[in-house]
């Protein structure tokens, strides 16, 4: 008895390796999608095309392939099966990175490495593929590559990536970052007038605060990590300084030399000390959260919607979440009881806005595209930047998910094209986040009134800034990133580090620049100007 | 006479062929249990022996595109690099001092609790108390940085009992002073019921006649434990001690660190894994012929770490490891 159980325990152990080791395939790179594998059938396009498979490294594109009828006509036209390589919001920045290291990276992936490092090794070591230049067979995507936001997706002239587009103007880009603060405690605490400007703001929280009208012990404002405090806070002094990482502005420090916007200023770095003291101050008052280093996303939205902070820095899209989730917790739209902070003006008198990459993210194709492959993708990149595809894509099929009324876009029974087709998520977005509809249509939403009356007056307020903005030359920013260079901006936690610190904000910025300058400043700088004129 | 010189001569010395019956004389009697080895050889050979070809990465700039064998060989590269990456040197600088911290800190909180725990004589309180102080062991670090991060919050319990006796608040998980003796501290609750274990197991393997005579004579519990229990656990602390002092460049607070750190501590906390993170998927500026030397780096020290205590050790009369 005693030798059958052994056996049998070998067995087990034995077979349980063998299983574990037996497949090899990832579950992300073996599932096909269970629709549209038909190569004879579909339109007239596809008889004339050879059948591929395409793996797509998208968010969650796993649910997105489902093969409804979207996925299907866009097989069918194309002659193409879709594999999703599935990532997360989670996952994707380490996942892409380990198939890139393992020579398995999806056909076409999304993310956001072009101002990273990344972008530049993986298309000089040959991971990704680069985009022929002759673009003129595909009318559509040609005009929608021809942006300045083609520039940062060069890598020494070539192009290795297709910018995703989030907005359609670079105006628009102030509304990545929206302050919402709770004007109904403010006028419970006696404030009666909106701020507009920072030490308005900074006393209207210190009067919520002290007044705390729910008695919850309200605190300052928050964010979901200080990254997002980066961008309001750089226009109060260094307007030009809001992108970090290796893909940054350039500008003259009067004398003709070109240095990072970061480190603008009669000496390196001079124009960032009024940022760093209005950060510093309003963290050691309170105003904002003394918790800010440890932040989360769910942490500070928790606190805003709670009644804890006074204030939230956040993105239009939990601004969205906050309209669902408002009535439940106050029983009334999220307009009644918050505002949101206008663009402050800065030092210089003037007000600024962050005019940030309005493609925050970027497709890419791995290297082992063959070009029958490439020329496949760019067929479908350009049915779907096209007025019908983005149309199809976006909001699925006429009549089905959405109808036109009285020349108006609209989705039927107000639910979105992705409720009714899933891979509407994926062949929405894949190209474009705002691909330009047909028609003069306009994307309808699915949100109140009232909150697109806001992004609106937010778009209106960028427009206003334009004649005031700084102008970057982009030969700079391209030059240094041609340099190759492990140098790097990291702006974030350069101002959560001054700003939570106990020393004095100068001497605190000059120990970071002298680290910067280890790290090879001013060699940079001297090859970029070199480089650039 | 002949017999005699057959039966002097080692097994070693068989003719080959016996020898090969021998073995597999044994194999065909003992075949279950040599199944049961073939798991964990298998294991070993995968996950251990079979990575090690990577190694060769430390010698190379590593390039996508040519992939691991052929990437062009830069000598010591790596290695000098390291030394000049300030980044690093500060990662080793914390790496030590949280190793070290942690063996001084941590093995003396689990051995007096193991002594403690042996010295209680209800069993029912004794199975409670090391179930309640071995439970944290079993949660994830993931979920115990959001537990501790919202209880050192500013308006966390701590924050809260400090402001009612007037002090003014304060986190250690933000602050340069504090940060290391959270991860100290923070891990010692985690883990101190769980490394007592392996001690109270070692107390419990002392013969009980040693206590009865003591008493006799008329020692006190105290002196009971301090010439009895812990002369008779020495060799076990020492082989801890060993495996401690193996493991400082590689001991496990990655998820700890990683979990509660945040840019304001990174001069006091930044460990060598949680830079090596940073720099390969956060910026992607690190090159894999880089991490992997540094990886090499950790297991020659950790290598010549355990040679070294080992021997200290045995010279000191104790057992050894090795």
């Amino acid at each position: 008895m005693k030798k059958l159980i052994s056996l049998l325990l070998a067995l087990v152990m034995v077979l349980s390796l063998a299983a574990c080791g037996g497949d090899s395939k990832t579950p992300d790179s073996g599932s096909k999608t269970p629709a549209g594998n038909d190569s004879s059938g579909g339109t007239a396009d596809s008889g004339k095309l050879e059948h591929m498979d395409i793996s797509v490294g998208y968010w969650d594109v796993e649910t997105a392939l489902c093969g409804d009828d979207i996925q299907k006509f866009i097989e069918e036209k194309f002659n193409v099966t879709f594999e999703p390589m599935n990532v997360t919001w989670d996952d994707y920045y380490e996942k892409e990175q380990t198939w890139a290291a393992t020579d398995s990276l999806p056909d076409v992936f999304c993310a956001d490495f072009r101002a990273s490092a990344t972008f530049g090794k993986w298309a000089r070591e040959g991971v990704i593929r680069s985009i022929p230049e002759d673009l003129s067979a595909y009318p559509n995507l040609s005009a929608y590559l021809d942006s300045p936001a083609a520039e940062g997706c060069k890598i020494d002239g070539d192009l290795y990536c297709i910018f995703r587009k989030t907005y359609q103007e670079q105006a628009e880009t102030v509304k990545d970052r929206i302050i919402l603060y709770r004007w109904d405690l403010a006028q419970k605490a006696g404030v009666t007038k909106e701020p507009e400007t920072w030490d308005e703001f900074r006393d209207m929280i210190r009067k919520i605060m002290a007044a705390d009208p729910e008695g919850k012990s309200i605190g300052g404002m928050t964010a979901p990590a200080m990254n997002y405090l980066v961008f309001p806070f750089c226009c109060y002094s260094m307007p030009g300084a809001v992108l970090e990482g290796i893909v940054f502005n350039w500008v003259d420090n009067g004398s003709g030399t070109y240095v990072p916007a970061y480190f603008g200023g009669k000496n390196l770095g001079d124009d960032a000390l009024p940022t760093f003291q209005l950060l510093r101050d309003m963290y050691t008052e309170g105003t904002i959260d003394p918790d800010m280093a440890m932040a989360t996303l769910a942490e500070s939205n928790a606190k805003f919607l709670g009644g804890r902070a006074a204030a939230l820095c956040t993105t239009d899209n939990q601004v969205k979440q906050h309209i669902n989730d408002w009535p439940g917790t106050y029983g009334h739209d999220m307009n009644e009881d918050v505002k949101y902070l206008n663009l402050m003006p800065s030092v210089d008198g003037n007000t600024y806005y962050w005019a940030i990459d309005y493609a925050w993210s970027e497709t890419m194709f791995s290297a082992n595209v063959d070009d029958a492959k490439m020329e496949r993708l760019l067929m479908i990149y350009d049915y779907l930047v096209s007025g019908e595809g983005a149309l199809k894509g976006r909001f699925g099929n006429e009549g089905e998910s959405y109808q036109i009324v009285d020349g108006k876009l609209e989705f039927i029974d107000n639910k979105a094209a992705v409720e009714v087709y899933p891979s509407c998520e994926l062949f929405g977005n894949l190209v474009s986040w705002c691909p330009e509809l047909p028609n003069g249509y306009v994307q309808p939403y699915v949100y109140p009134d009232w909150y697109e009356d806001w992004k609106t007056e937010l778009t209106d307020l960028g427009r206003a800034c334009e004649d005031v903005m700084p102008t970057f030359d982009r030969a700079y920013t391209q030059a240094f990133m041609n340099l190759n260079s492990d140098f790097r901006i990291k702006m974030g936690e350069d101002m959560l580090n001054i700003m939570v610190g106990d020393r004095p904000v100068e001497e605190m910025w000059n120990e970071i620049l002298d680290n910067y300058k280890t790290d090879g400043l001013e060699d940079v700088i001297k090859a970029v100007n070199e480089s650039a004129k | 006479m002949k017999t005699a010189a057959k039966k002097q001569a080692p097994p070693l010395s068989l003719d080959p062929r016996r020898r090969r019956a021998k073995i597999m004389n044994r194999l065909k009697n003992d075949w279950l249990l040599y199944l049961l080895l073939v798991p964990v050889l298998a294991w070993y050979l995968i996950f251990c022996y079979a990575p090690m070809g990577g190694l060769v990465l430390a010698f190379k700039d590593y390039s996508f595109k040519l992939g691991i064998w052929d990437s062009p060989w830069i000598g010591m590269g790596n290695f000098t690099k390291m030394f000049s990456d300030r980044y690093f040197l500060r990662g080793l600088k914390n790496t030590l001092v949280f190793g070290i911290g942690g063996i001084l800190i941590s093995m003396p909180c689990e051995i007096a609790l193991a002594l403690m725990l042996n010295e209680l004589r209800l069993r029912g309180m004794k199975k409670f108390v090391q179930t309640t102080v071995t439970f944290p062991h079993f949660i994830s670090w993931v979920v115990l940085a959001g537990i501790l991060t919202n209880i050192f919050a500013s308006t966390g319990a701590i924050n809260q009992i400090l402001r009612l006796f007037g002090m003014s608040a304060a986190s250690p998980i933000t602050s340069e002073s504090g940060y290391r003796w959270f991860i100290w501290f923070s891990g010692i609750w985690k883990e101190v019921g769980w490394g007592s274990i392996i001690y109270l197991a070692a107390i419990t393997s002392v013969e009980q006649d040693q206590y009865e005579s003591a008493s006799i004579d008329g020692a006190s519990r105290l002196q009971q434990i301090w010439h009895i229990t812990l002369p008779a656990i020495r060799s076990t602390i020492c082989i801890m001690l060993i495996l401690a002092v193996g493991s400082l460049l590689t001991n496990g607070r990655f998820d700890q660190i990683f979990n509660t750190y945040s840019s304001p501590v990174y001069p006091v906390a930044d460990t060598i894994d949680t830079y090596i993170f940073r720099e390969t998927f956060t910026t992607g500026i690190m090159n894999f012929g880089y991490s992997t030397a540094i990886g090499v780096l950790k297991s020659v020290v950790g290598l010549f770490m355990i040679v070294t205590t080992n021997k200290i050790v045995t010279s000191a009369g104790e057992q050894g490891l090795l």
